[in-house]
C-alpha cells in the first residue's frame, strides 16, 4: 500500500494491484475511468508525486478490442521509489480527459499521444501535432498504420517533380 | 588561352546578342584552375548537424583532426556564406523542406557530401513501414560524395572532404544530377 | 515547382505592431540539433516561445514494434547517441530485469566503468559546447581533446567511437584487459588535474559567471509539474539521482556522492556537471580497484528473449537525466509497446515556462545549459 492510496480511492480509481517492484519496476496499478482523471492526478500532486510519462497503448494487440489505453506513470521524486501506473481504457470513439491543468508537463505527453495514436485529449490547451508535421495524414504508431502516402521518401508538402518524372519513366519501362 | 565557345554561329549583324551569348562562357584555363584550387582549399561548410554523424563531424574539426589545416575549418551558420553542406545525421520528412531551402539559399558553386548512412540510402533506420525518414538526401538534393558508416569515423569525413577537393580540382562545379 | 511547407511560416498579429516573431532553427549553431523555437520578442527580451520538435523523428518506437528485442539493441545507441553507452546498457538491463538474467560480476564492473567513462564524455561535449555556444573556443579545443582519450579507450574494447553497441543480454560482448584497465586508471589520474585547469578557464572566468548566475532559473516547482531530472533537478538543490534512488546493476556497491547545487541557475547546472565528472572519476578508480576475474556473459540465456507478459518498467541515470523504458510485453519476440522516457523531453517542454523574460542573448545560454540532444526528444 501506498500513502497516496486513500487518496486515489477517494478521487474515484477503479481498482489497484500491488505488483513487485523486482520483477517488473512498478509498484502499483490502477484503472481509472478518463473523467476522472484530473482529479486523479491532484491526488498525486497534492502528495508531491511527479508524473514521470503518459503512453498509449493500441488494444488491437493486447486484448483484440477496438480502442486504446492511456497509461500515466507516477513517482516520488527522490527516494524510497513508489511507481503508479494509472490505466485508462479509451474507445474508439471516446476522449482521454487532459491533465494538463495539474501537471503541465502532461501537455507535450498528451501531444504525442494525439499525434501517434489518434486519441483526441479534452481540454487540452494546444492539441496538435508534436512530432509529424502539422499536414500529415495517419496516426503512426497504430497497428492498422500503414504509411500509403504514394510520396512517403518526400517530405511533407512539398513534391519534386524531377524524382517523380524519373518514376513514371521507371515504371513506363517496366509496363507497369 | 582564351576560348569561346558558342552553340551556333552568330550571325555578325547581332553583336549584342552576341556579346551575350559569349560573355559567361569564355573560359580562361588557367584562371580556372587557379580558382578552383582555391575553392577545393577554402571548403566553408555549413554548421548543418542533424543527428549522431554531427558529433563525428565536430570531432573532425576539433583539434585531433583539425579541419582547418585543409582549409576546410571555417564551419558558416548562415547557408549564404557556405559553400559545402555536409549532411550529418538523419533526415526526418519534416527536414526535407528545410534542407531544400537551405540548399536553394547556398550560392553557387556549391557542393554537397552526405555523411553516414542515414543519408546515403537511411542507413539502420530503414526497413518496410518507415514512415518518418527520408531514405538518403540524394532524393531532396543532388550530392557529390557519399561517406559511408554509422557514425563514420572522423578520418573518413575527413577522406570524404579530401575527394571532393580532389572533384573540384578537376573542375567540378556542382553537384550533377543523374542523367 | 516546388512549393515551400505550410509549416515554414511565421505570424504576424496584425494588432500588434510593436513585438515580432523570430524564427530560432531548425538549423541553427546553437539549438544543439534540429529543434525550432518560434519565439515572440518585444524588442530583445522573450515574451513567449514554442518550440517546435519533431526534427529528427526516426520512429525508434515503431521499430520496436517490428522487430525482437535482440535486433532493437542498435537502435538504443542512438536514440542519445551522446550517453549511447549508457543506454544500449541500460536497455541490455532492462531485459534482463524482465527475464531474471543474472549478469556475471565481471560484467557488472565493466559495464560501471564503460558507463561512468561514457557519462564523462557526455558532460565533457557538453562543457565544451556551452563554451562554444557563449562564445569561447578554446574549451571546446580542450574538451574534445580530452574526449578523443576516453573515446580512443572505449574504441579499444567496442569496436565503436560513438554508437556503441557492447551490451547483450547476459553481460558484455567482449572482456576487457589490463591494457584496457591500465588504460582507464591513467586517464582517471589526468583527468583529475584537467578538471582542476576546466575549473580556472571557465568556472572562474568572469564573462562565464556573468552569463550565467542568475541566468534561466528552473526551481523546484519546475521540477514538481514537469518532473525535471538530472543534473537540471539537482541544480535546483533536490538530491535525487536514479543511481541512489532504484540501483540498478551493482551501484549500491559504489561510495559517490550525489551532486547538487543551490539556485537552479545555468551556472549551478554547469557546476553539477563538473562535480559529476569527479564523482564519476571516483566510482570508476573504486571499480578498477574491485573488478573480480569471471566470464563477461552469462553461461544459460535464453536463445528467444520473451519476457512475461505484461507491463516492465526500468530507469537509468543518463548523463542528462532519467532516462526510463516503458515496455509492455505480450510474452512474444516482439514487443507490443515501447515507450522510451527520455529527459530531455521533458526540458524541451519547460522551455515556455522558463524563456518568457529573459533575452534573446539568454536563451542560448539557457539551452546550452539544460544539455539536450533532439533526436532523444523526438525519438
Amino acid at each position: 500500500m501506498s500513502e497516496v492510496s486513500s487518496d486515489l480511492a477517494l478521487a474515484g480509481v477503479q481498482s489497484s494491484t500491488d505488483i513487485d517492484f523486482d520483477e517488473r519496476g512498478l509498484q502499483h496499478r490502477h484503472e481509472a475511468l478518463a473523467g476522472d482523471m484530473p482529479v486523479v492526478a491532484g491526488a498525486f500532486r497534492a502528495a508531491g508525486y511527479c508524473l514521470e510519462h503518459i503512453t498509449c497503448l493500441d488494444l488491437r494487440q493486447v486484448e483484440e478490442v477496438a480502442g486504446f489505453r492511456v497509461d500515466y506513470q507516477f513517482n516520488r521524486i527522490g527516494s524510497p521509489v513508489d511507481r503508479h501506473v494509472v490505466q485508462v481504457k479509451v474507445g474508439e470513439t471516446e476522449t482521454a480527459t487532459s491533465i494538463a491543468s495539474v501537471y503541465p508537463g502532461a501537455d507535450w505527453y498528451e501531444r504525442e499521444v494525439f499525434d501517434m495514436h489518434g486519441v483526441l485529449v479534452d481540454g487540452h490547451p494546444n492539441l496538435k501535432r508534436l512530432l509529424m508535421p502539422e499536414d500529415y495524414r495517419g496516426y503512426p504508431l497504430r497497428k492498422d498504420f500503414l504509411d500509403e502516402d504514394p510520396e512517403r521518401h518526400q517530405m511533407s508538402g512539398v513534391v519534386v517533380e524531377a524524382e517523380a518524372a524519373q518514376e513514371d519513366v521507371a515504371d513506363g519501362e517496366d509496363g507497369a | 588561352m582564351s576560348e569561346i565557345a558558342t552553340e551556333n554561329t552568330p550571325s555578325l549583324d547581332n553583336t549584342e546578342q552576341l556579346l551575350e551569348q559569349v560573355r559567361p562562357l569564355v573560359h580562361l584555363d588557367s584562371l580556372e584552375n587557379l580558382l578552383n584550387v582555391g575553392r577545393a582549399n577554402s571548403l566553408w561548410p555549413l554548421t548543418f548537424g542533424l543527428a549522431c554523424c554531427a558529433m563525428e563531424m565536430m570531432a573532425v574539426g576539433a583539434s585531433r583532426f583539425d579541419l582547418d589545416r585543409i582549409g576546410a575549418g571555417v564551419f558558416r551558420p548562415s547557408a549564404r556564406q557556405a559553400d559545402v553542406m555536409i549532411l550529418a545525421g538523419t533526415i526526418s520528412r519534416k527536414m526535407g523542406p528545410v534542407i531544400k531551402t537551405l540548399w536553394d539559399q547556398m550560392p553557387s558553386p556549391k557542393w554537397a557530401i552526405a555523411m553516414g548512412g542515414c543519408t546515403i540510402d537511411g542507413g539502420p533506420f530503414k526497413y518496410p513501414g518507415q514512415y518518418a525518414i527520408i531514405e538518403g538526401a540524394d532524393k531532396i538534393i543532388p550530392v557529390d560524395v557519399y561517406v559511408p558508416g554509422c557514425p563514420p569515423r572522423p578520418e573518413a569525413l575527413f577522406a570524404g572532404i579530401l575527394k571532393l577537393a580532389e572533384k573540384i580540382k578537376e573542375g567540378r562545379k556542382g553537384p550533377e544530377l543523374a542523367s | 515547382m516546388t512549393q515551400p511547407a505550410p509549416t515554414m511560416e511565421l505570424v504576424q498579429d496584425p494588432e500588434d505592431r510593436d513585438t515580432y516573431y523570430m524564427n530560432m532553427g531548425p538549423q541553427h549553431p546553437s539549438t544543439h540539433g534540429v529543434l525550432r523555437l518560434r519565439l515572440h520578442l518585444d524588442g530583445e527580451r522573450i515574451l513567449d516561445v514554442d518550440p517546435v520538435i519533431g526534427y529528427g523523428h526516426r520512429a525508434h518506437e515503431k521499430m520496436a514494434e517490428n522487430r525482437d528485442y535482440l535486433q532493437f539493441l542498435p537502435n538504443t545507441s542512438r536514440i542519445d547517441y551522446l550517453s549511447g553507452m549508457i543506454y544500449n546498457l541500460g536497455y541490455c538491463q532492462a531485459i534482463e530485469k524482465a527475464m531474471q538474467i543474472e549478469v556475471p560480476e565481471r560484467a557488472e564492473y565493466i559495464r560501471i566503468i564503460c558507463g561512468e567513462m561514457n557519462r564523462i564524455s557526455s558532460h565533457l561535449l557538453w562543457f565544451g559546447t556551452y563554451l562554444l555556444d557563449l562564445g569561447g573556443i578554446t574549451a571546446f579545443l580542450y574538451a574534445f581533446d580530452d574526449r578523443e582519450k576516453i573515446l580512443d579507450i572505449l574504441d579499444s574494447v567496442t569496436g565503436s567511437r560513438l554508437t556503441y553497441n557492447y551490451g547483450r543480454f547476459g553481460g558484455v560482448s567482449m572482456d576487457v584487459d589490463d591494457t584496457f584497465l591500465r588504460s582507464v586508471a591513467d586517464f582517471s589520474e589526468y583527468f583529475r588535474k584537467r578538471i582542476e585547469e576546466y575549473h580556472k578557464l571557465v568556472t572562474h572566468n568572469v564573462i562565464f559567471r556573468h552569463r550565467t548566475r542568475g541566468v534561466g532559473v528552473m526551481g523546484v516547482d519546475l521540477a514538481l509539474d514537469y518532473a525535471v531530472t538530472g543534473p537540471c533537478l539537482r541544480a535546483a538543490g533536490i538530491a535525487s539521482d536514479v543511481r541512489k534512488d532504484e540501483p540498478y546493476g551493482i551501484y549500491d556497491r559504489f561510495d559517490f556522492d550525489v551532486v547538487t547545487a543551490e539556485g537552479g541557475d545555468c551556472f549551478a547546472r554547469h557546476m553539477v556537471r563538473m562535480g559529476e565528472m569527479e564523482q564519476s572519476l571516483g566510482i570508476i578508480e573504486q571499480a578498477v580497484r574491485d573488478i573480480p576475474e569471471g566470464p563477461v556473459l552469462a553461461p544459460k540465456v535464453p536463445k528467444r528473449i520473451r519476457p512475461p507478459e505484461g507491463e516492465h518498467y526500468f530507469a537509468v541515470e543518463a548523463a542528462r537525466g532519467h532516462f526510463g523504458m516503458y515496455i509492455r510485453s505480450d510474452g512474444t519476440d516482439v514487443p507490443v509497446r515501447q515507450k522510451l522516457r527520455t529527459p530531455s523531453f521533458v526540458h524541451v517542454s519547460t522551455m515556455p515556462a522558463v524563456l518568457p523574460g529573459t533575452m534573446l542573448a539568454d536563451t542560448v545560454a539557457i539551452l546550452g545549459s539544460i544539455d539536450i540532444v533532439i533526436p532523444e526528444i523526438d525519438r
